[in-house]
């Protein structure tokens, strides 16, 4: 070994030992939940796309677009402090924070409306019955019943019989994720907090607010109109006497006009009304199908596991090893939805036979690939790729026919000279003078 | 941009958490050893990872590479170490251009017994490159990254990383001078 050589080992044992020493849980954890904040507010602001499509696979579900509504009415509670720097002094709305601090439950009834349809809703809210972090909520209406106890939770959804446990709805994705967003601000503390004003204070805007009597009772009011960038808006009445909220609607992307029927109309807000425990407790159904949330997680923590081995194998170049374990990942969760570990598994699979020159193989996996997982963003690469194995083939009619599916499906969601468009429209244009 | 990367970062445009924590745990000890060489402080070097990483998750959802993915990280690792570097004084060009240490202030490899002074004993040396040398060697020794990506990331000449590597070599050679050879 010579003596730079001697001279790099050096650096690396100094400074990877050093590294691995110094890597703590406690740093990990600082810096992904950090990061992952910030991905999830950068996702939201630069990606309207992805997040109209988020809230539409949520929205286009009857009950999760019910209980999304009625969260975000009781979140109306939790945001109004957000206008308090704004408020005039006729009414500072900080006396509404006030009030608020001193509330023990809130009993909010209301509509939700689907397409026009109206579906009646009761949402129970207090602080955590256990004395921890977070609230106890229970949301009951035609299409479900949800409990929330602690980080607990419990989905009953009768029509398909079905009930959906969650052990940690701070942590749980898909049917919850918009429950976990709110409950992310509402977690901070119960009711209000100096963090909810500082966070929210960013996000609200066009405050506009109107004095004069409910119609509904005669008592004067406060009627306030605010926004949450352009597919969120909020109209709330506050009580001039008691400072608390007496009436809400909330307009998202699929009724955006304020002056448009609301998705979801929170009719009124009952406060400090003894809430028996018994609430918040869930009875279990007989005869239901549970789905326990909590285990999928730890399977698919089983499924990370098996794809960081074969990624590594890949890494390594050992593509048979790779492949193999890339199989069982396939075989084993085909079902996991929270990343698609067996789509992922399968693109790799093609990519490692690519590697070992099996384009035969690789049509396949990729052709199985689009075949279960086409629906996925993201699947023009697996055309580009398919083009490839058909060129390898020297079959240019399928290859053409795969990069051009490409182009179609990719159009709109790369730049024409990102990849794969790009190489897709040259190898067209490589095939078509051929 | 490696397949593997390609679909993470797909993954991680569209919010995925599981995407971002892959490619933390995927590039953090490269990173870390980055910047570790490149500052004094371990603290700092782990403080310039976090701020790393959270600034990369804020720009997801319009997140786009071309070159490799630790390329990236690790030029944005150096960029912030030097900047902290800058603020604690420590580029000092009287300092840089202080030179070969004197034989008393010479890393002796004999000391290094432990992990913890043979670090000792390349950041001394280290300190004694230029800002750029030190770098360079930080970047494709530790991080593995080849002349050709450290000069796509830079915006330097591949031929200017080269002869920065180069002489930044040659001196760390002659500042241990004989303790290598053990």
């Amino acid at each position: 070994m010579n003596q730079a050589e001697k001279i790099k080992r050096l650096m690396r044992e100094a400074f990877r030992q050093a590294s691995d020493e110094a890597v703590t849980s406690a740093l990990d954890d600082r810096t992904l939940n950090e990061a992952s904040v910030a991905m999830r507010r950068a996702v939201a602001v630069h990606q309207p796309v992805g997040r109209l499509a988020i809230w539409r696979t949520i929205m286009k579900n009857r009950r999760t677009r019910l209980a999304t509504g009625a969260a975000i009415a009781a979140a109306v509670v939790l945001s109004v402090a957000v206008m308090d720097w704004l408020a005039p002094p006729a009414w500072a709305i900080g006396q509404t924070v006030k009030a608020l601090k001193s509330v023990r439950s809130v009993v909010i009834r209301g509509i939700g409306y689907d397409d026009g349809a109206a579906a009646p809703f009761t949402f129970w809210i207090r602080p955590s019955g256990d004395g921890g972090e977070g609230l106890d909520m229970r949301l009951e209406c035609e299409f479900q019943t949800m409990v929330v106890r602690g980080k607990k939770a419990w989905m009953y959804l009768p029509d398909k019989n079905v009930v959906m446990i969650y052990d940690d709805v701070t942590t749980s994705y898909g049917m919850m994720r918009d429950l976990q967003w709110w409950y992310d601000v509402a977690a901070l503390n119960p009711w209000i907090t100096g963090k909810v004003l500082a966070a929210a204070k960013h996000v609200a805007e066009d405050w506009e607010e109107v004095y004069g009597p409910d119609e509904r009772t005669g008592r004067d009011c406060v009627f306030v109109k605010c926004a949450y960038g352009a597919q969120s808006s909020f109209w709330f009445v506050c009580d001039l006497e008691t400072k608390l909220i007496v009436e809400a609607k909330y307009w998202n992307w699929s009724s955006p006009d304020p002056e448009g029927p609301p998705a979801c109309h929170a009719t009124s807000f009952a406060y400090n009304e003894d809430l028996d425990d018994s609430l918040f407790e869930f009875q279990m159904p007989e005869g239901v199908r549970i789905i326990d949330k909590g285990k999928i997680r730890k399977i698919e923590q089983e499924a990370r596991v098996l794809s960081d081995r074969a990624e590594r194998l890949f890494m390594e170049r050992k593509y048979a090893a790779s492949i193999e374990a890339y199989q069982q990942v396939y075989d084993r969760f085909p079902d996991l939805t929270d990343g698609v570990p067996a789509s992922t598994a399968l693109c790799m699979m093609g990519a490692a036979y690519r590697m070992l020159g099996e384009p035969a193989k690789v049509v396949e996996v990729l052709q199985r690939q689009l075949t279960e997982y086409g629906h996925l963003e993201g699947c023009e690469s697996q055309y580009y790729s398919l083009g490839r194995a058909y060129l390898d083939l020297g079959d240019k009619e399928k290859a053409l026919k795969a990069f051009e599916d490409c182009l179609a499906i990719g159009a709109g969601r790369h730049g024409p000279d990102e990849f794969p468009l790009k190489h897709a429209r040259e190898y067209i244009e490589r095939i078509k003078m051929e | 941009m490696q397949i593997t990367d390609r679909l993470l970062i797909r993954r991680f445009n569209a919010g995925d958490r599981h995407a971002l924590r892959r490619i933390y745990e995927k590039y953090k000890p490269d990173l870390l050893s980055v910047a570790r060489a490149l500052l004094k402080d371990s603290t700092a070097a782990e403080d310039v990872l976090h701020d790393v990483f959270v600034t990369f998750a804020s720009q997801a959802g319009r997140f786009t590479l071309k070159g490799s993915l630790k390329g990236y990280l690790a030029i944005c690792m150096a960029n912030r170490a030097r900047n902290v570097n800058r603020r604690a004084g420590r580029a000092d060009p009287e300092r840089l251009a202080r030179g070969r240490p004197e034989p008393s202030q010479h890393p002796d490899c004999s000391e290094a017994a432990g992990d913890a002074e043979q670090r000792r004993i390349m950041i001394s040396a280290l300190d004694q490159l230029s800002e750029e040398q030190r770098c360079v060697i930080a970047l494709h020794v530790l991080s593995s990254l080849s002349f050709r990506e450290i000069a796509r990331q830079t915006r330097q000449s591949i031929n200017t990383i080269q002869s920065r590597y180069r002489y930044g070599l040659k001196k760390l050679r002659s500042l241990l001078d004989g303790q290598v050879e053990r």
